[in-house]
This record gives structure tokens, C-alpha cells and sequence, in this order.
């Protein structure tokens, strides 16, 4: 009896020792979670959207995003361009200092820029430089350097283009323009930056810490520090956010309707519409016939997947361009209509129905609209196979063109048109370019041109909306919705802000009590 | 999966020809159990499209969500679907996968302890040597990496599942056999010049037909599990198939709002592979008790 | 002993031969090219060509092979083609979170298994000892990731008391549901064999005449019964743990636990050619080496044993 009582205490000591010591939470740092481990966060080879989000935070560029979205200064004080659009002169900000205590001169900017397209650093984010003037030149090794970049002096460089490019500015705020201490470059971690915060620990699958920059100014209380812990599964970090370990969730979309109802969250949640469209990319060399396309759209009720599914705030897609970007536009969409997509398809040949594909990645949400979109197309007599893959599989056979149809997503590098426009639709971009649908349409390449050359903010506006539209009619795509995204902040945190580009994200004004 | 091993000859009991363990089975409690959870299941499975009113697979977005009531005793999912008629389905797949492949890794394994028992010498060398290659794989992600490499379908589920346990088969069929061979009666059949095959087939395999048969049961609870364990992890069946595993997978992240919906695939499963577990164990105790060892991940 | 041990680790090697070449041809097999994960959204021809040069893809087979065998000569596990860190120092930082998890998982095993084998035993016969039992036949039953799910919403949604994820800071709390999940299994097996093995012991004569001699029986159970248990739960907590160090896929994924079971299964789900082989051939290789230590603890344990007879 004397034994198992003391095994008993024993348990019982440990299961409640622990308990109490973990009720404390006593963290000042914002304790953050993401879905999927960041694989590298060297700007050079920055590839989604979490690495994005960090390397914002480790580096800056020339110009960075406000929350709203607008381009600001980074590294940049002020620019000027040139009224044909080739030729910016930026003078830099003489302040910069990367976290090792060096000043930021002009020079390390080329450097920067220059390694990015160096052929033997292999970025795979080369493009985002492409259309500087001799970079061509450079990487096919005909040229030691880069023509088009050029130092008067240590706080200011001039950088020509080849063609003008309207969105350029914006191309400067991405990872891959963002700029590094080569001195110190080491492969495998990540260099050194300049950005308002740096990185302090990187335990690959468990988490990154970051600490404040120590030569940047900031707020004397803000947080100490951001921990990003790893954890795949939304059930799992949303019970650490209700248990008090997690300082932000982004509610997963079962959950939505459960958080907004509880009086202990509803008023601490964030809610941003998103700069991103989901939408079911068909392939158009296989499905030729427009009626087709169009009868697929009409078999799928959007509204009622985003009602049981999408959190019931996200918009349905009628155009690939999201509300909140200057080139959206409201327009009448494929209503949801079983019976016309029968009698379509049954005119383009297809009485009785057809099969096809769809490959999609492995995602909890993304398993979900698929199989609804599975059941909403069976009931039109189109019978769909569901492919999952993982992202290099899928990648490879979605842009050999090899697969029917597949689920996709895109989300805004930079908050313009252009960024979803061309890279979707543009027949230089089939494949792994963006435009996985391969599309192509002779007009529509034409219009893409004429509007990047386009100077005034509103005529290219317009432009982008008629593109859309265009394409919209020939429906490339099942096109599905603008998603929304909500995020409940604990009650202890102030000033975390949800910015409108994942690039933008800056904490130095977020506040945690005790 | 269940492996079980038996290290040495000389643990191993002498096998008895068995009579009918009907009788026996009958009177042994546990094992009843484990054969009307077994039954209940397999009735429900078998007879699925029979009971069920709707399509398991037909989605109605309007009736998404529903809380358990009488027209939907265990509620509907997300895209509508009565959860009780997709639980049932989820049993048909279930089964067949379970008892498919422990079928293929019981006829691999069979063929292969038999000839390592009976040859000895290098075939034995390298059939064992073979086993224990694949027992130091980690178990699932064995699955996993075939799952991943062929692509999950019902047949590469039967096959991945089933080629991983063959070495246990084996194992325990070759112990068998070594202790069969020395038998008078088949010393006396081969000196009289009976070829190998036939002394194999006709006088070898009868007597160790019944751990063949325990070993088989013994095993299914464990294929069920890693079928579920697959479906779980998005490796097994593929939407709209119901399997347990999926749905639970599919549930979890409406746990709070929906409990029904992993709650109910999972006591299922639980008390499917409880039911074969009891039975594979009573067949055990009944036929020999030493049969078998504890199971390994 | 030392020849057994020596003979059993001699054997290794081809079997990890074996483990290496199916794990290579499997992966060989494997759809997908792995530059793809690389390279993100856009990308041209020749970037990708690039990176397939450099890192050898298009060798032809054999020649990829012996490479691949000469490279695990140096004990060069190669580096990851998705994080750009040398395989052995991703498993260096993995594996002992995965050796601290099982452990844990052991300790409750036979510390957890053992009391309520000896109480059901103790109680024999009544509603305790039918719910013991039974409760640990479930045990065995229930699906791993939903009993960590089930102990997730409970102690952690629901009532706050446990962390939900990860390692944290290294406390113990971190630690408990985690390990009571991956040890589901192992407790429910020990508890039957310590049940059964303290019946077995009680009917024995010299229990009979102990406690006719009037020493308290629970004492009796514990000292003499227990021994007897001990032979088969070395057994089954050594298989067991020898399978937890090969990472416990399923617990580690549910609990974000950051341990080679996961990152395994990340490895495979991404196609990491040099991280799936590197961490593979360990997780065996350590098995191997749990089984060994098993087999000869045993030997020692029961004298009766003797070695030398392995299947």
C-alpha cells in the first residue's frame, strides 16, 4: 500500500508541480505561431509568404510598405524619378546601421543587389532585379558589373531601367531587394540586416526569436522581443492562444463564428480583408471551349463555401483583382446555376458530364473548399478526382501543364493590379511564371504591355479593371473568393496593428503589460 | 504493427492440430467481447448501403453542421453529410483495408517463413536478414515514404501496409516450422522420399495453420490503425471516401464547435480495433498462450 | 556477453546497408523534383538547371548511388536541400528532444503501468479491477493522434493547466502531454503483464504460506510478484522505446513536438532527399542498438537466458 500511495503522490506531485508553474506567463516578448517552418530567411532565397513576413523584419530595402499599404522610405530618405520613368536617384538615409554596428552606404546596396543576381548565388528571386540596366549583361557574365547602378556617393544611387516599369518602386520593397551586410554573409543562417529588428535564435521546426536592432530607435517599453513558435496544427495553436502562451492568432475559419460570439475575445479581434484570390486553375490547353469553362463556374456555389467554410466574410471572385486594389472592379459574376452548366456543357458536346482532376496541396482549409467544390460538380454531373501533393510535386507537374485542374492561391507581393494580372495571365508567364492556367490571349499580352508603361495612377487603373474584365469573360479559371482574415490579439497586447501587405509588418509600437 | 517475435526455438510451445476453437472461444469472456464488437462492426460495414438513407458522399451546404438529432444521430460535417452513414462507409473502407492487407502480408509472410523454417541454411540467412531490414525501418514512416512515392489509392494501401508486416509473419511462421520439421512424422515422410514441396504444402502447412490464423487476427487491429493513421495524415483514402482517420482529421479543427464530428469515428475506431485486439487475444490464449509477444509501434 | 554484443553489432551494418539502399531506391522513386521546393513561385529554365547541377541530380543511377554510399563512409549525411543546414547538425538538435520525450514516455510507462497492474491485481475480480483492465485495453486500442487531441482539448483548451505545444523553455509541463500520449500504448501493456505476473505469483506456494504466516499481502505482491513481471516489461518498454527514438510521428506532429519523428515526416512530405536518408539510417540505427541493449538486460535479468539463440 506504502508503495503505490507513493507512486500516486508521486504522479500527482509532478502533473500538479508543473501545472502551477505553467499558469504564470510571464513573457515580454510577443509570442507569435506559424503554420509552417520559414526553410530559409536569406532575402536572396526568401520564396513565400512566412519568409517574406520575417525577412521584412530582418532587412530593409530602399522603400518599404506602410500598413495601408503605400510605399514609404526605408533605407531611402527621398527619390526622385525621371519624367520617362528610367532613371531613379535615391538619397539614403545616413542613420542606417545594420545590427552589427555598421553604417549603410550605397555601396553595400549594390553589393546586395548584385549578389542577388549573381548567377553562382542561384536566387531564385533574380527577376525582381532583372530590368535593372546591365543586369542582363552581368549575369550572363559579359560584364563585371551592373551598368545600371551607379554611387555618386556614400548615401545616394542612381539606378537605371531598360524599359520605365510603373510598379518598380514597389519590385524595390520585396525580399530579394532587400539589403545585407556582404562582408558578413554566411550561407545556411541568415546575414546580417539592417532592419528594426535582428535574429537572436533560430531553432529550425521550434521556433525564431527576434530582438530589437540596437542602432535603431524605438519606443522604450515596447516588447522585448518576437518568438514565432512552429505549430502545423490551427487546433493546437489556437488552445495556445486560449491558455495564455500565444499573444495573436489568426483564427482558423472553423473557429471565426465561435471567437466573435465570446464576449472574452470580441473585442480584441483584427479583421483584415486580404490582398489574395483563391481560385480553381483549369487547364486551358486542355479545356479549350469557353462554355466549358463558364459551365464549371456555374456549378459551384461560392456564397454558400464561403458561408460554411470561409468564415462568411469573404468576398466572392468575380475578376482575379481583390477589393482594395485601384483596378478592382464590381462585376456581375458566374452565378451559381446546376442547371445552366448542364445545358453548356451538353452544348459543347458533353451530355453527359465529364471527369476531371484536381490537384491541391496539403492544407487543412484548402482540403476543405476542394471537397466542397468535389460535391458542388458532381451534382452537375462533372466528376472530379481530388490529387493531394506535396509543394514540389505539385509545383511541377501544375507548371509542366500537366494536370486538369488544380487549387491555387495568390497573394500580393506589392499592392498592385499588375502583380496579379500579369504574372496570372501574360503568355510570357505560362508555367512557372504565375500563369499556370496557360492562358493566352494575344489582346490581352497587348493590353498588359501598353498599361505597365502607363504613368498616370488612374488611367492605369482603368486599364487594369478592362484587363480583368477581359479575362474574366473567357474564365480561365473556377474562380472563388477574396479571402478575410481574422485575428484575435490578447487582451494584454497594445498597438499590434494587421497591415494590408504580410511586408509591411513592423512591431516597434507593440505594447505587452504584465 | 503487431510483430510479434519469438526469439528462440526453445520458447516456442508444440503446436497442437487444433480442434475447433469455437467451443473454447465461447467461454473465454474477453474474447467474446472482442468478437460481438467485431461482429457489430462488420455487420455495419457489410450492410451499409442497406441501412443508410443517403449518399455518404453527396454534400448539401445547407444542412452543414447540424448537432446530433433524430434524423442525424451523430450530426452532419461540414459539407452537409449525415456522419453516421459516413461512419458506417468509413467501416466498409476500414475492413477491406484491413483485411486485405493482412491477407498480402500473410501470404508473403507465409511463403517466406516457410521456406526459411524448412531450408535453413542461407535462405534462412537472407529471408531473415531481409525481415530485419525491414523491421528497423520505423514503422510509419515506412508508410509514409510508399504512401508518398506511389500515390494513395485503395491498392497501394492494401500493398504498403500489408508488405510492412510480412516480417513478423515470418518470424513466427519460421519459428513454427522449426519446431514442425522435427516431427516423427515428417522426418519419416521425407526419408521416404517425398518431395520437398509436397512435405511443405500438404504435411508442414496444416500444422501451422492455426498460429497462421491467430497471427492474422492478432494483426488486424494494427493494420486498421495504420490505415487510419494514413488517412489521418492525408496519405490513405482520398476525399469523398468516409474513413475513420480522415474524419477525425477533418474534425479536429471544429472540435469546439462541432465535437461530433471526430468524437464519433473516433470511439468507433477505438472500440473496432478494441474488438479485434480482444479477439486476436483470446484466439491466442486459446490456441497457445505463448504465442505472441507485445506489439510495437 | 562481449562476443554476443560484438557478433549483434557486426550485423548492423548490412542491415543498415539494406535500411540506406531501400530508403535511397524508395526516395529515387519518389515524385517530384526537390528543386522545385526550392525555388518558390517564378522561376526560369535555368535557374533550375543550375541548381540540378549542382547538386547532382542528373548523375546517372549507379553513379548517384555510390556517391551517395561514399559520402556515408565519411558519415557525410549531406545538407538539407530545403533549409541549406548539414543534415547531421539538424539531427543533433532534433534527437535529443525526440531521447528526452521518450524517456518520459518510458518513466510513465512502467511507473504508471506498474500501479494500476499491481492495484488490478490487489483488486482482483471487482469492478476496479474490470475497470482497470479495461481501461488499458482501450489504451491500446484508441488511435495516438486522437487521444492527443482529446488530451489537448481537456488539459489545455479547456482547463488551462498544460501547454498545448512544443518544448517551451524545457519545463516539465511541457513535456506531460506528450508523453502520456506516445506512452498510450506501452502503460496499457505493462499494467496487463504486471496484472497478470502478480496473479500468476499469488497462487504460487510460498505466497501461500507467507501469508499464512501473516506478512500483509500487498507487500508480498510487490517484492516477489513484481520480479517476476520484470522480464517481460524490459521486453516491451525496450521495443517500445527503441520505437519512440524512431521518432513517434503522429505525438510529435499533434504537439508540435520538435523531434526526428517530425522532422522525418517533414522531410518525406517535402522530398529532402539527404534529410530523409540521414535521419532514417539514425532512427534504425538506434533501434538496433535499444534492441541490442534490451536483449543483453535481459540476459542479464534471467539467468536463464541464454544468448546467442537470436532469430
Amino acid at each position: 500500500m506504502r508503495w503505490t500511495t507513493a507512486a500516486v503522490v508521486c504522479i500527482a506531485g509532478i502533473v500538479l508541480a508543473s501545472g502551477c508553474a505553467r499558469r504564470e506567463n510571464h513573457s515580454t516578448m510577443l509570442e507569435l505561431a506559424l503554420e509552417n517552418s520559414p526553410n530559409r530567411l536569406d532575402p536572396a532565397f526568401v520564396v513565400d509568404a512566412t519568409e517574406g513576413e520575417i525577412c521584412s523584419l530582418l532587412y530593409d530595402g530602399l522603400v518599404g510598405f506602410a500598413p495601408d499599404g503605400s510605399l514609404v522610405g526605408a533605407l531611402a530618405r527621398t527619390w526622385t524619378i525621371s519624367d520617362d520613368g528610367r532613371r531613379y536617384e535615391f538619397h539614403l538615409d545616413t542613420h542606417a546601421t545594420f545590427s552589427n554596428g555598421k553604417p549603410v552606404r550605397a555601396a553595400d546596396i549594390v553589393a546586395s543587389f548584385r549578389r542577388v543576381l549573381d548567377p553562382a548565388t542561384a536566387s531564385p528571386r533574380a527577376w525582381v532585379l532583372a530590368r535593372i540596366h546591365g543586369a542582363a549583361e552581368f549575369q550572363a557574365g559579359k560584364d563585371a558589373g551592373i551598368a545600371g547602378l551607379t554611387t555618386p556617393d556614400d548615401s545616394t544611387l542612381v539606378l537605371s531601367l531598360d524599359e520605365p516599369f510603373a510598379p518598380f518602386l514597389s519590385l524595390l520593397a520585396l525580399p530579394a531587394a532587400r539589403v545585407i551586410d556582404t562582408t558578413t554573409a554566411k550561407s545556411g543562417d541568415a546575414p546580417v540586416g539592417s532592419g528594426a529588428w535582428q535574429l537572436a535564435e533560430w531553432l529550425r521546426s521550434d521556433r525564431i526569436t527576434l530582438t530589437p536592432n540596437p542602432h535603431r530607435a524605438r519606443s522604450a517599453d515596447g516588447v522585448t522581443g518576437i518568438r514565432y513558435r512552429i505549430i502545423p496544427e490551427p487546433f493546437t495553436r489556437t488552445a495556445e492562444f486560449e491558455s495564455g502562451s500565444l499573444d495573436v492568432l489568426e483564427i482558423p475559419d472553423a473557429e471565426v463564428p465561435r471567437f466573435l460570439a465570446d464576449k472574452k475575445y470580441k473585442d480584441h479581434i483584427l479583421k483584415r480583408p486580404e490582398l489574395r484570390v483563391f481560385y480553381i486553375g483549369l487547364n486551358n490547353t486542355k479545356f479549350t471551349d469557353v462554355r466549358v469553362r463558364r459551365a464549371l463556374n456555374h456549378a459551384i456555389n461560392v456564397p454558400a463555401i464561403i458561408r460554411v467554410l470561409a468564415s462568411g466574410e469573404a468576398v466572392p471572385a468575380h475578376g482575379s483583382v481583390p477589393p482594395g486594389l485601384p483596378g478592382h472592379h464590381d462585376r456581375p459574376g458566374y452565378e451559381y446555376d446546376p442547371a445552366r452548366a448542364k445545358a453548356l456543357l451538353a452544348e459543347a458536346g458533353y451530355p453527359n458530364g465529364l471527369s476531371l482532376e484536381i490537384w491541391h496541396r496539403e492544407s487543412a482549409d484548402g482540403n476543405r473548399v476542394v471537397e466542397a467544390v468535389q460535391g458542388y460538380l458532381l451534382a452537375a454531373g462533372v466528376k472530379a478526382t481530388l490529387v493531394t501533393r506535396e509543394w514540389s510535386a505539385f509545383k511541377e507537374a501544375v507548371n509542366g501543364g500537366k494536370v486538369d485542374a488544380f487549387l491555387l492561391d495568390w497573394i500580393a507581393d506589392y499592392p498592385e493590379a499588375e502583380n496579379f494580372l500579369f504574372p496570372l495571365f501574360d503568355t510570357a508567364n505560362q508555367g512557372g511564371g504565375g500563369n499556370r492556367a496557360r492562358f493566352s490571349d494575344a489582346d490581352v499580352d497587348r493590353r498588359l504591355d501598353d498599361a505597365a508603361r502607363m504613368v498616370d495612377a488612374g488611367a492605369r487603373a482603368n486599364a487594369y479593371a478592362a484587363i480583368d474584365s477581359l479575362v474574366y469573360v473567357h474564365a480561365p479559371w473556377i474562380y472563388l473568393y477574396f479571402p478575410t482574415s481574422f485575428h484575435a490579439v490578447s487582451p494584454r497586447v497594445s498597438g499590434y496593428r494587421l497591415p494590408a501587405i504580410y511586408l509591411a509588418n513592423d512591431f516597434s509600437a507593440v505594447h505587452k503589460a504584465d | 504493427m503487431n510483430v510479434g517475435t519469438a526469439a528462440t526455438a526453445a520458447e516456442l510451445p508444440r503446436v497442437r492440430t487444433a480442434p475447433s476453437l469455437w467451443r473454447r472461444l465461447v467461454s473465454h469472456r474477453s474474447g467474446l467481447v472482442g468478437a460481438l464488437l467485431v461482429g457489430i462492426v462488420v455487420f455495419l460495414g457489410v450492410m451499409a448501403p442497406l441501412l443508410t438513407r443517403s449518399d455518404p458522399n453527396v454534400i448539401d451546404m445547407d444542412n452543414a453542421l447540424q448537432a446530433p438529432s433524430v434524423s442525424h444521430p451523430f450530426g452532419t460535417d461540414m459539407f452537409g453529410r449525415d456522419v453516421a452513414t459516413r461512419v458506417m462507409y468509413g467501416a466498409r473502407f476500414s475492413l477491406e483495408v484491413g483485411v486485405m492487407s493482412r491477407v498480402i502480408a500473410l501470404v508473403i509472410g507465409t511463403v517466406l517463413g516457410l521456406l526459411a523454417g524448412f531450408y535453413g541454411g542461407r535462405t534462412e540467412r537472407w529471408i531473415m536478414r531481409l525481415a530485419d531490414v525491414t523491421l528497423a525501418y520505423p514503422g510509419l514512416l515506412l508508410l509514409i515514404a510508399v504512401m508518398a512515392a506511389v500515390g494513395p489509392s485503395r491498392l497501394s494501401l492494401f500493398v504498403s501496409i500489408g508488405v510492412v508486416g510480412w516480417a513478423g509473419v515470418a518470424r513466427l511462421v519460421r519459428a513454427q516450422v522449426l519446431t514442425v520439421k522435427e516431427r516423427e512424422f515428417i522426418l519419416a515422410i521425407r526419408s521416404l522420399g517425398a518431395p520437398d514441396p509436397i512435405v511443405i504444402v500438404r504435411h508442414i502447412l496444416p500444422n501451422v495453420l492455426t498460429p497462421i490464423i491467430v497471427i492474422f487476427s492478432m494483426g488486424l487491429g494494427a493494420s486498421i490503425m495504420a490505415e487510419s493513421s494514413l488517412s489521418f495524415l492525408g496519405l490513405g483514402a482520398q476525399p469523398p471516401t468516409a474513413s475513420w482517420g480522415s474524419m477525425i482529421a477533418n474534425g479536429i479543427d471544429y472540435l469546439r464547435v462541432a465535437p461530433w464530428l471526430s468524437l464519433a469515428p473516433g470511439i468507433v475506431v477505438t472500440l473496432t480495433v478494441l474488438g479485434f485486439n480482444l479477439l486476436g487475444d483470446a484466439l491466442r490464449d486459446l490456441s497457445d498462450p505463448r504465442l505472441g509477444r507485445p506489439a510495437r509501434k | 556477453m562481449l562476443q554476443y554484443a560484438l557478433k549483434r553489432i557486426f550485423w548492423f551494418i548490412p542491415i543498415l546497408l539494406g535500411v540506406a539502399t531501400v530508403t535511397f531506391l524508395l526516395l529515387y522513386v519518389l515524385p517530384g523534383d526537390p528543386v522545385l521546393s526550392m525555388v518558390g513561385e517564378r522561376y526560369d529554365a535555368a535557374t533550375i538547371q543550375n541548381l540540378r547541377t549542382q547538386m547532382h541530380l542528373d548523375d546517372p543511377l549507379p553513379k548517384r548511388y555510390a556517391r551517395y554510399l561514399s559520402d556515408l563512409a565519411h558519415l557525410d549525411f549531406g545538407t538539407s536541400y530545403i533549409t541549406g543546414v548539414p543534415v547531421w547538425k539538424s539531427i543533433q538538435e532534433r534527437a535529443p528532444h525526440t531521447f528526452r520525450l521518450a524517456v518520459a514516455a518510458m518513466t510513465i510507462a512502467v511507473v504508471l503501468g506498474m500501479t494500476i497492474g499491481v492495484l488490478a491485481a490487489w483488486k482482483r475480480g471487482s469492478p476496479f479491477d474490470y475497470l482497470l483492465i479495461g481501461g488499458s485495453v482501450v489504451g491500446v486500442s484508441m488511435p495516438v493522434f486522437w487521444l492527443g487531441v482529446l488530451l489537448i482539448y481537456v488539459f489545455s483548451a479547456r482547463l488551462g493547466l498544460l501547454p498545448a505545444s512544443g518544448f517551451g523553455d524545457g519545463r516539465l509541463a511541457y513535456l506531460v502531454l506528450p508523453a502520456l500520449t506516445l506512452s498510450q500504448a506501452s502503460t496499457a501493456y505493462v499494467a496487463r503483464i504486471t496484472r497478470s505476473s502478480v496473479l500468476d505469483e499469488a497462487g504460487e506456494n510460498y505466497v501461500k504460506v507467507a501469508r499464512a504466516k501473516g506478512l500483509s499481502e500487498p507487500r508480498l505482491l510487490v517484492r516477489h510478484a513484481l520480479r517476476n513481471a520484470l522480464l517481460p516489461i524490459i521486453t516491451v518498454v525496450g521495443i517500445d522505446f527503441g520505437s519512440y527514438l524512431s521518432g513517434a510521428v503522429l505525438t510529435e506532429s499533434i504537439f508540435a513536438w520538435p523531434g526526428l519523428g517530425r522532422f522525418t515526416l517533414d522531410a518525406i512530405l517535402k522530398r529532402d532527399l539527404p534529410a530523409i536518408q540521414g535521419s532514417v539510417l539514425f532512427m534504425a540505427a538506434a533501434f538496433m542498438l535499444v534492441n541490442l541493449a534490451v536483449d543483453i538486460l535481459y540476459a542479464r535479468v534471467d539467468p536463464r537466458v541464454k544468448l546467442g539463440g537470436a532469430a
